[in-house]
């Protein structure tokens, strides 16, 4: 016998009794005997309370998490520039907040509603309401912060911290080939475990919970060195159009709270302009005339088609994506005629809702943006 | 071109990131990286003086704005603020008995797909069409590298690139 088998022999004598019961004559084989013992190992911590979640176990919960979170908001809005810009600011906080080694990942969802959350394991997301909020890339730190400092503080994972359901999860494909019963069994507590996590974060965590994240992500913009004031921009700006707690932060305390903590800070400046999509222009071999209706159904967001440039102006359709973020016809006047569906563009004033058929001028060095989706289109004259 | 309204907010950002740092020369700071670079002057592009691993307790030297010049033992050098950490960071276990400092998780994990479990969880779940969102979320993040977040912070003088002495609002 091994000195190590002795060993190992000698630890479960010691420690078997206190757990439950082991028959050693059914377990001389060595590598059944390390196998209990690292079963008795596993379950010694959880009745001990002493298990962490390690790494490998947050990344199995945070990937669940934030496939519930993706599917209950529509997915994920595949856009190329919104992900480079949520990513590079998110990255920009994540390397220097408490747990910089994580993989920090960033990314939209694709509702109206306001709101953002985080999945253990470096996950974050924010709707596509919210991210129409991030005139500044402070802004848009600011909100990031919040969800960062959730993770970094475990948060959602204390919910959860010790569930045995848990333990040996990151083996459940080893364990599936073994008993797949057990494995179903297994993944069904799993689930459960994933539940509870999701349904704190959709109910909202406590408030004092809201409040530290609030606090520290704040903080985290400050290190990174965006300007202060970011988060307090974002809410500042939901509370003036009117709270709704069905669409705007429902699972967060209320606006009024949360300001009434933060610092008195004013907004950064909106220095955030979205680049404007490379359009298709279209070819004009066969006249001067074009017919939407064949360019219509190949619309698509990402690719608008440039169809005249009259006297040097640009003369584009195109779709949208959702709220655009807020931009200023420095250039001089717009106009837009909306060819199908209905659009709404947003004045520091107020709304305009534009319809098929209908026509707006922007005046030059008037702020606004646009909100519409997929189904709408409109051409758009610019100088 | 750098504007007046550019600069004052460079400044405020500065003030208000320098006032967050709680350091004091004689003080303590952790290493919160798997690895932490020590400089050989309070710059981010300056020569390397030494690198330490997770959770490393050193001492505050010298304090120079958001930069701290720190030992331990016989490695010293500068590091800016936001790299360490005021207070021990914790380094859990999992069942699986790894912990942060044995993390496989660096810049080269950064296109780690669904781990296993949670593929058998999403199967389980018919998110099949959900799974596709977070592969493509998986592989889109994957493209942005630290690279990219450095020139981001040069460009836009922010974490390490912070002006240490920021003009004054005109």
């Amino acid at each position: 016998m091994s000195s190590r088998t002795l060993c190992l022999l000698l630890a479960a004598a010691v420690a078997a009794p206190a757990l439950f019961a082991v028959d050693f004559g059914k377990m001389l084989d060595p590598s059944k005997l390390t196998k209990a013992l690292d079963t008795m190992k596993d379950a010694s911590k959880i009745a001990k309370g002493a298990t962490g979640i390690g790494p490998e176990e947050e990344k199995t919960i945070g990937d669940s998490v934030a496939l519930e979170i993706i599917a209950k908001f529509g997915g994920l809005v595949r856009d190329p520039v919104a992900m480079r810009r949520l990513n590079i600011v998110g990255l920009s906080l994540a390397r220097y907040s408490a747990r910089p080694d994580l993989e920090w990942r960033f990314a939209l969802l694709n509702s109206d509603t306001v709101n953002a959350f985080s999945a253990p394991g470096g996950l974050v997301f924010i709707t596509r309401g919210l991210y129409a909020l991030a005139d500044s890339d402070a802004t848009l730190a600011g909100i990031l912060g919040h969800e960062i400092a959730h993770i970094t503080n475990r948060h959602a994972l204390k919910i959860v911290e010790r569930d045995e359901a848990l333990s040996g999860i990151t083996n459940i494909a080893a364990a599936r080939s073994a008993d797949v019963r057990k494995a179903n069994e297994q993944l069904a507590q799993f689930g459960l475990s994933v539940n509870k996590v999701t349904g704190a974060l959709f109910k909202g965590f406590d408030p004092q919970t809201e409040f530290t994240a609030d606090k520290d992500g704040r903080a985290l913009a400050l290190t990174a060195g965006y300007q202060p004031g970011g988060l307090r921009a974002a809410l500042t700006q939901l509370k003036g159009r009117g709270e709704n707690r069905q669409t705007m932060f429902s699972s967060h305390p209320p606006l009024a709270d949360r300001l009434q903590r933060l610092p008195d800070e004013a907004a950064p400046p909106a220095d955030y302009v979205a680049p404007t999509p490379a359009a298709v222009t279209v070819s004009q071999s066969a006249g001067p005339k074009i017919a939407l209706a064949e360019l219509l159904p190949k619309l698509t967001p990402a690719a608008p088609f440039a169809i005249a440039r009259p006297n040097g102006h640009q003369v584009l359709l195109q779709s949208f994506n959702g709220a655009s973020a807020w931009l200023r016809a420095d250039a001089g006047d717009l106009v837009l005629q909306v060819v199908r569906g209905s659009v709404m563009v947003e004045f520091r004033s107020g709304p305009v809702a534009v319809g098929t058929g209908e026509f707006l001028t922007i005046a030059k060095g008037t702020e606004y943006r646009t909100l519409g989706d997929a189904t709408a289109a409109a051409v758009v004259v610019s100088p | 071109m750098k504007t007046p309204v550019r600069s004052a907010v460079l400044a405020t950002a500065f003030l208000a990131a320098t006032a967050l740092f709680a350091y004091e020369v004689g003080g303590a700071a952790y290493t919160k990286r798997i690895e932490t670079k020590l400089l050989a002057e309070p710059k981010p592009l300056a020569g390397a003086a030494g690198k330490l691993g997770f959770g490393h307790k050193l001492k505050v030297e010298e304090v120079q704005g958001a930069w701290l010049r720190v030992s331990e033992g016989d490695v010293a050098g500068w590091v800016f603020a936001g790299n360490l950490s005021d207070t021990k960071p914790a380094d859990i276990k999992g069942a699986d008995g790894l912990g942060l400092s044995a993390s496989t998780t660096t810049a080269t994990a950064a296109a780690r797909p669904l781990s296993p479990a949670a593929l058998e969880y999403a199967t389980s779940r018919n998110l099949a069409t959900v799974r596709s969102d977070f592969d493509w979320m998986v592989a889109t993040c994957a493209a942005f590298s630290n690279d990219d977040v450095d020139a981001y912070l040069k460009e836009t003088k922010r974490g390490e690139y912070m002006e240490t002495k920021p003009e004054a609002a005109k």
